[in-house]
């Protein structure tokens, strides 16, 4: 990953963003939750007890927080650049503590009045490759046009 | 492969109609709960007086924050008759404006969408609302729209 600003017009269709490997772990999703609900009661997200009583593997990562995690490899791949749109689809279960696999594609580009626009496929899979996580994004890349 | 929306049985009334959900808050302890524990590093996010030198002139939350607050509206039940279980099946958020410490943010949730497909697992039905959230000023800070699937046990 770079720390140095993407422009536009360095980026082609089929770059690819990442891949990061990142473990999303049990303390980070405790302080999340705090953060949204104000609350530490237990749930199948902060709480391994009420996540079997649900019938799950293990306390699960909330998906809004899956979507910060997938924002964070885009703006890590583009310092400073403007997510406009984050589309998912969450077709699996994300569990704590397991090293997932984040990545993108980039699949179109173009001047969109007057914005200088990527667009992207996103991905988190799990260790064994399967894609829990799908979906699409629309970056604003800074222009040497300006 | 999709089929005949009529069969479905929910209150169509509620299609398109805009509810007020909720008033929001927003903190700076809320930015940065959010922001450090989801690992974010860019100053603008975390640091208060680095992010003063930034081009938005003081803090602001990560490009998805407004989620969390769709994570916590109640909708109007729109009275489905169809299948026993739940999941929240995607979710897509459009960052229009930043969000900043001390602002206020309107929500307002409308049901997009209801339609059946089939799949692996049989037939399902798809609920789609859509929440914007607009703040003390008039902007529009973000639009969250969430889908959520019914199917049945068997």
């Amino acid at each position: 990953m770079t720390s140095e600003t993407r422009y536009y017009e360095d980026v082609d269709v089929g770059d690819d963003i990442g891949p990061i490997e990142r473990a999303i772990d049990h303390g980070q999703v405790v302080e999340f939750v705090k953060a949204w609900t104000n609350d530490t009661k237990p749930t199948r997200f902060n709480d391994p007890e009420t996540a079997a009583n649900e019938g799950l593997a293990g306390p699960i990562v909330p998906g809004m927080m899956t979507m910060a995690f997938i924002s964070r490899l885009l703006t890590e791949w583009a310092p400073g650049v403007s997510l406009n749109t984050l589309d998912v689809v969450f077709r699996q279960l994300v569990l704590h503590d397991v090293v997932h696999t984040l990545s993108g594609i980039v699949t179109d580009k173009g001047m969109i009045e007057g914005r200088s626009e990527v667009q992207c496929d996103v991905f988190l899979a799990d260790p064994e490759g399967t894609r829990l996580i799908i979906g699409k994004a629309i970056l604003e890349l800074p222009s040497r046009e300006g | 492969m999709t089929t005949d929306d009529d069969e479905i049985q929910y209150n169509k009334s509620l299609l398109g109609v805009e509810h007020e959900v909720g008033v929001f808050e927003v903190t700076k302890e809320k930015i940065l709960g959010f922001a450090i524990s989801t690992g974010e590093t860019d100053p603008v996010f975390i640091d208060e007086e680095k992010a003063k030198e930034s081009k938005h002139g003081g803090l602001i939350a990560p490009p998805t924050f407004c989620n969390i607050f769709a994570g916590d509206i109640k909708r109007p039940d729109i009275g489905l008759e169809f299948g026993d279980l739940g999941f929240h099946a995607g979710q897509a958020i459009e960052y229009k404006n930043p969000v900043r410490p001390g602002d206020t943010l309107t929500a307002k949730t409308k049901l997009k969408e209801v339609y059946p497909k089939t799949g692996r697992s049989g037939k399902m039905v798809f609920e789609v609302w859509e929440t914007s959230f607009t703040n003390q000023r008039g902007d529009t800070a973000a639009t969250v729209r969430e889908s959520f699937v019914h199917r049945s046990k068997t």
